[in-house]
This record gives C-alpha cells, structure tokens and sequence, in this order.
C-alpha cells in the first residue's frame, strides 16, 4: 500500500489540492441522454445531431460518431469552466476510428457550443494537416493556428498530455513531449473538450478511453 | 509502478474497504451519489461552480434560500432529516474534504461538514463528527462530535479564525476522534461521548436572521473506513 488516500496521491494534507478529476469512460450508457444522466459530461450537437455511447468491446471506451457531412460533435461541461490557461494539465487517451475526411481534437476549450478555437488548447488529428498537432488560439478575434508534431495521423490509441503553463503549451504524445507552444496560448478559464467531425456523408468516429484534467 | 489504484490504496491481498472519492468536476452534481435538499426554509441551489481555483469559488458552491434560517444540504438522504446511507464506522473512519465558506460567519448560524447519520444543516443530531462555523459563537474554525445519545460534549475551537478561503480538512474517527486543517491537527477528543453508530459524507448550512442566501463551496470529498 502506498498511500492512505487518494488526495494524498497527488498532494500532502498540507496542501490544498486543486480542481482535479479522472474519467473512466466505463459504463452502461447507450445514448446521449443516457451519457449525460449518468456522467458529468454533456454532449453538444454543433452541427447537426452525433451518437454518443460506451462501446461494447474491450479497450474501446466511449465513441463520438458524426453520421453527416459536416456534422461536429462533442462532449464537454456545459461550459462549466474550472481549468487555467495558463497552470493545468489534460491527460486523456483517444483514438480515431478512420482517417481520411476526419477531422477529431481533445484538450481544453473556453465554449463547448461551437468549433471556432479562441481560447484553445487541443491535440488535432485532421485532415487539412499531414501529423497529429496541436492546435491552441487566443480569444476571440487574434489568430488560432495549428502545430505540427512529427507524429504522422493515423488510427491507433495514444497517450497524450497538454500542459498549459506560464510561459508556454506542451504537448507530449505516448510519453514523449513533441511541441512546445508560446504563441497563440488561450487567456480564458477553459474545460475539457472533445470534438468529432466528418468532411464526408461517411460516419466517423472518435473514441476516448480515459480523461483527466487538474490545476496546477 | 503499480498497475492498479486498488494497490495503490490496499495491502497486498488484503480486501478493501468502503471508499468514495468526489472530485466535483462536471457540468452538474452526480444526482446518482448525491442527495442535494432543502430543509424547508426557502429556496436552495446547488450549481458547479465556473470558476478556476482561486478563492472566487470553484468545485460545487451550495446556496441557502435568502430568507431567516434558510437552510440547504448535501449527503445521500432523500428528505432533511432522513437517514443517510451510512458506510463508516464510528470507530475506523477517515474523511477529508476541500471546502470553503463563502460568507461571514455571521451569515449563518452553522455551515458545516463532515461525517453524520443525517443531512443536518444546523450541526446538530445524533452520530456526527463535523467541521464548522457558527455566527452564535466563536468567529474560529470549530468541532463539533455528537455523540449516539446526541451529546455535544466535545465542542470545540480551532486555533483557526474562520476565512473564506479554501481548506483541506480530516476528520479521523476511532477511539479518539482528530480534526486536523491542512495537515495541521486541530483537536483530538477524548474518548468520551463519541458517535456509535455508521456515519456519512454531509454538508449543510443554516442561515441566520439577515436573510443574505450564505453559501459554501465543495470541491472535494474522500472517505474510507481504516
């Protein structure tokens, strides 16, 4: 046994431990309605309507399925804004079940409702861009941009870590930091996000295993 | 590295025991855990909170109605006054919490949390173990144990002048009870007057005759039986 409590995982009792949470994505729920009542997550229909369900496999997670051309869909906190831009760490596990005409990002955005990026800081697999990214933007109105890391878009699982710190974001990717950001850095309170969108009538797919999100 | 939290938490073999772990982070309290009610005295809300965590507020915040003695709360009854679902004992129990007054003390005459058979905003009752406030006593940090038979012998100050700010808090229930604040113990009660029967997670607020809606903030709740 190595700790006593959870809190003192990751702090002593003299300090006061910050906003922090971990999500499984491990559970019953086969709907979006179903997801929400049971999770502390909402779902949001940007354009047109996802499905949103636990997946019925092993090492699979939650998916986010966009069935129409142009469809974005997405999961955050009703705009429930508890994360730093500028002292917090997302950590999450996600993977893309397609490639091509498939667009997916997951970190922190300031406003679940829409697919600008003000006030963002999101690892990207789209398809506008040859490697998984990191895609941060200011607020609204100065100039949101994309990253790229030297990891090449593809359609497996990974491990990946946004560091939103003082001076600059991080991004790591299986354990290995691969972009370090200092312009473009969001100034607003932000909370975690994730978004699936399809360029085709095809359905595309995002799955996400694993999210944990704190202030540093 | 271990691969599992359970190793993390528990001996090698060993079964664990009850444990909850509440972060507090999401669009809505987990309704499914929690029982978030009134005692009848105005309107209560409870909403998460979209703040960072500076002292502006964060976790879930806690609202009474902005009427005399308007009460709110939160534990796993159904009604006031009904019994909790207790799964810690009174003799080998932890609970720890991250929690803030929102007000003066003088806004309400009891903001407390802790352990406690029953979802009781004003700190009273029978089986509890709680931290408070009250604007009819000391402006300190106070506890208070309610004993089975509803004594409150072990009532005491913190060395603490009670501030808005936000406090890590334990409460360690066995022979003897001890409250500590942020790492520091405050009180440890004799062994006296102690609760006899199964306890639960709780936190209330009863407000005073100015009628000004006093609120609390919760961003964290861990406990475990030892």
């Amino acid at each position: 046994m190595a700790f006593p409590s959870v809190y003192e995982m990751t702090n002593p009792l003299t300090t006061v431990r910050k906003q922090h949470f971990w999500e499984y994505f491990s559970g019953s729920a086969t709907s979006a309605s179903t997801f929400e009542a049971q999770s502390r997550w909402n779902t949001s229909n940007i354009t047109h309507t996802g499905t949103y369900a636990m997946v019925d496999e092993a090492d699979e997670g939650f998916s986010i399925l966009s069935s129409t051309s142009g469809a974005r869909s997405a999961i955050g906190f009703n705009n429930i804004r508890q994360f730093s831009p500028t002292a917090s760490v997302a950590i999450f596990d996600l993977r893309r079940m397609t490639d091509a005409s498939h667009d997916s990002y997951a970190g922190f955005k300031f406003d679940d409702t829409n697919s600008t990026f003000y006030d963002t800081a999101v690892v990207s697999q789209a398809s506008y861009a040859t490697n998984i990214g990191l895609y941060t933007g200011a607020s609204t109105g100065t100039p949101s941009n994309q990253t790229d890391s030297n990891v090449a878009r593809d359609t497996a699982w990974h491990n990946y870590k946004i560091e939103n710190g003082s001076a600059n974001i991080k991004l790591s990717i299986d354990g290995v930091v691969k972009i370090i950001k200092t312009s473009e850095r969001p100034i607003k309170k932000m909370q975690p996000f994730v978004l699936n969108s399809t360029n085709t009538s095809a359905s595309k797919e995002t799955r996400i295993k694993y999210f944990e999100a704190y202030n540093t | 590295m271990t691969d599992s939290i359970y190793d993390q938490l528990n001996a090698h073999g060993t079964v664990a025991k009850q444990r909850v772990v509440e972060t507090f982070s999401g669009d809505a309290l987990d309704t499914d855990r929690w029982s978030a009610i009134g005692g009848g005295n105005g309107t209560p809300t409870f909403a998460m909170d979209s703040y960072i965590d500076a002292n502006s507020g964060g976790g879930l915040k806690v609202t009474a109605g902005a009427i005399v003695n308007g009460d709110a709360g939160l534990g796993s009854n159904d009604t006031w006054d009904g019994l909790n679902i207790r799964h810690f004992s009174p003799t080998g129990s932890v609970y720890i919490d991250v929690f803030k007054n929102n007000t003066a003390v003088s806004t309400a005459k009891s903001i407390c949390h802790g352990f406690g058979e029953r979802i009781r905003g004003d700190s009273a009752g029978l089986n509890a173990a709680i931290f408070r406030t009250d604007s009819r006593q000391t402006l300190k940090f106070r506890v208070r144990i309610c004993s089975g038979a509803g004594s409150q012998a072990n009532d005491a100050d913190t060395s603490m002048t009670a501030d808005l700010n936000w406090h890590s808090y334990k409460i360690e229930c066995d022979s003897t009870y001890k409250f500590s604040i942020d790492g520091v113990l405050e009180y440890t009660s004799p062994t006296t007057n102690l609760p006899t029967g199964a306890m639960a997670p709780m936190s209330g607020i009863q407000g005073s005759a100015e009628s000004t809606a006093p609120s609390y903030s919760i961003k964290y709740v861990e406990c475990y039986n030892t």
